[in-house]
């Protein structure tokens, strides 16, 4: 309900139609058959005019003319304003022309001052009648404000007397509770729509508000049971509001059926609770999958590190072994013994090479490849690539050569790492280029970031070997060799590239060799 | 080549072969030399508690004790013996640790045996 319902509430005494006595119902029958019949009320007031004005003339009657001519003002009471103050005026008048017609059984100055005295009183019960007459209006037309907001409120509005005994009991109440305004009337809230089990607090509440003026569940809005006629309960809303009209505590409840508003509620908790149950064992179930990758990804890491060095460890000492016998540490070889131990060798080192992928592939897949950046000289590492190299391309009679700048600026780099994307895209060209071709490192700057370009004069790449030619296990197409490797080299090379933030590319034409470019940038995160 | 007959050095290998290696290979170029092996941290350890060498050549990853903490430990017992480490492939971080902490050099295996032998020559010459 709005504020100022609340207060024309607070304002206008809530009519309590309770039957006070035979005298107020007799006024009211009075009141409301006069205001039905105001042409009846008409000629009261005319005849009474009539009659007192021939009196008046007959029996002069002195200052007692204006009882007789107050009666029919009263009786315009009962019709408007504007017939009030005619009637007065015409009485007034009357007054006046009895004096004027009628011989004064008195003195003249006494029988106008009688006169006077008179018009003065009808004047002041004119206006007091105008004005209880417009304050009855206005409280009808509040009751009747009252009433339609009543009548017409949502929520079920109920009055109470100081005992409990309901006073007020709006249409919606009716609809709420099944019980018709004229059976409840007169009966308390505890017997009609208060729930057996709240009963008790009720009439406690109602005892300690009579004695201490002070309500818990005044004035706030709650929640709680309510009853209908028929017994059932639901829960309802309400806002209770304590009266005092005219020295009587009364009460005004405004409630309404949250039954649906519960039921909702109870739909979206219990939705809410499949919701986290849902969740729970989603989380549940991604952290048991979590554990068995990271279990997964143990037992990799335990295989990787150690097949790596159980598979490492002979062939370093074969080789070593290889070597000293190469070396002649075990004496003099034939030409057999040594052309053997060289196949040996080669086949070691290349095993060794294939197993050093893998290894670096799984750490690189894992994400677990740390770099260790230091400042390095461009120039430098392509020369240690190259004197690596070299063995390699003498046993192809390929030419090796550098064109590389010393002026170049240092890179922040982790030197190992891209030693070893600058030696595999290196020995790939080594091994791609023919007899007696030539392979060449150098660098440059592009801007601020430095080149690293390896350009061989090999078969080159068609467009489809383009795009593939970093991808893991690409080992080429039809390109005939014994040392094939298992096609890691270069994808190897781009990753170490990308960890650092740079960048790999080739150019390359059929017959017309191939140009591999390393970008990094001058001081990589 | 220089003879360095007085010269000591201890092999430290889990892998025994790898010592065998070593053994035939240092002083087939490098001369005579009094050559000692262990192979774990705790008896290499040992032996560089007991005797002086002229050059540590030690792998990194061994059971027990590994390469890096036999590299401190023998730094405080011979600290101006020259250690050289040697790493397997996708060790490096540890050589550079190893530099850090003291090393005079690492070496990837399978090493560059040229380059390991001149490791080896340079530090077998400094002075100690």
């Amino acid at each position: 309900m709005q504020e100022k319902d609340q207060g024309a509430l607070s304002r206008t005494a809530i009519n309590v139609r309770n039957g006070g006595g035979m005298q107020g119902r007799l006024i009211d029958r009075l009141n409301t058959h006069l205001r039905a019949r105001p042409r009846t009320v008409v000629a009261i007031i005319i005849i009474l005019l009539t009659a007192t004005f021939l009196l008046d003339m007959w029996v002069p009657l002195g200052i007692v003319v204006w009882v007789g001519y107050v009666v029919p003002i009263l009786f315009a009471f009962w019709l408007s304003p504007a017939s009030i103050l005619l009637v007065t005026l015409t009485s007034a008048l009357l007054i006046v022309l009895g004096l004027a017609w009628s011989p004064p059984g008195m003195p003249v100055s006494f029988a106008v001052a009688n006169r006077v005295l008179g018009l003065g009183l009808i004047g002041i019960a004119c206006l007091f009648l105008v004005h209880r007459q417009a304050s009855e209006s206005m409280l009808e037309a509040s009751e009747r404000r009252l009433e339609a907001t009543l009548d017409n409120a949502l929520d079920a509005v109920i009055g109470a007397d100081a005992e409990g005994r309901i006073i007020r009991w709006n249409p919606r109440a009716k609809q709420l509770f099944g019980w018709e305004s004229e059976e409840v009337m007169g009966r308390t809230l505890t017997e009609t729509i208060i729930p057996p089990n709240y009963r008790e607090r009720h009439e406690e509440g109602l005892r300690r508000f009579r004695e201490t003026g002070q309500g818990t569940i005044l004035k706030r809005r709650i929640e709680m049971t309510s009853r209908s006629r028929h017994g059932s309960e639901f829960p309802v809303e309400l806002t209770v509001i304590p009266l005092n009209v005219s020295g009587t505590v009364e009460f005004i409840a405004f409630l309404r059926d949250i039954s649906e508003r519960k039921q909702a509620q109870e739909e979206r908790d219990q939705w809410s609770q499949t919701l986290e149950r849902r969740v729970s064992e989603r989380t549940e179930a991604l952290r048991s999958v979590n554990e068995k990758l990271q279990e997964v990804d143990k037992v990799r890491s335990a295989f990787v590190a150690i097949a790596s060095h159980e598979i490492r460890t002979p062939l370093t000492s074969t080789l070593g072994y290889v070597e000293n016998m190469l070396d002649g540490v075990t004496g003099s070889l034939n030409e057999r013994q040594a052309q053997y131990l060289r196949q040996v060798k080669e086949n070691t080192t290349r095993l060794t090479r294939l197993i050093n992928e893998l290894l670096d592939l799984s750490l690189i897949e894992a994400g677990r490849l740390q770099l260790h950046k230091t400042n390095v000289l461009v120039d430098e590492l392509i020369r240690d690539v190259l004197k690596t190299l070299q063995p390699l391309a003498q046993d192809k009679s390929i030419r090796l050569v550098s064109d590389s700048n010393a002026a170049m600026p240092s890179l922040k780099v982790d030197r190992d790492k891209i030693y070893q994307a600058v030696l595999n895209i290196a020995q790939n060209a080594i091994k791609f280029t023919p007899n007696g071709g030539t392979v060449s490192i150098d660098s440059d700057s592009v801007g601020e970031a430095v080149r690293i370009r390896v350009r061989d004069t090999g078969p080159g790449l068609s467009e489809e070997e383009i795009p593939k030619v970093f991808d893991k296990f690409y080992t080429g197409t039809g390109v005939p060799g014994r040392n094939e490797g298992i096609g890691l080299g270069l994808a190897i090379a781009k990753s170490l590239v990308e960890l650092h933030e740079g960048s790999i590319s080739v150019r390359s034409r059929p017959g017309e060799g191939s140009t591999f470019c390393i970008t990094l940038p001058p001081n990589c995160a | 080549m220089a003879s360095t007959t007085d010269r000591s050095v201890l092999l430290v290998d889990d892998d025994r072969d790898f010592l065998i290696v070593l053994q035939d290979l240092l002083p087939f170029h490098l001369g005579q030399l009094n050559i000692d092996t262990a192979t774990s941290g705790t008896e290499a350890l040992a032996l560089i508690q007991r005797n002086h060498y002229d050059a540590i050549i030690s792998d990194v990853r061994m059971p027990g004790m590994d390469g890096l903490d036999l590299l401190k430990r023998a730094l405080k017992e011979q600290p101006k013996t020259p250690f050289l480490l040697m790493t397997a492939h996708g060790d490096s971080h540890l050589g550079h640790e190893a530099m850090e902490l003291g090393a005079y050099a690492y070496l990837e295996k399978p090493i560059d045996r040229q380059y390991f032998l001149d490791c080896v020559r340079r530090a077998l010459a400094s002075p100690n």
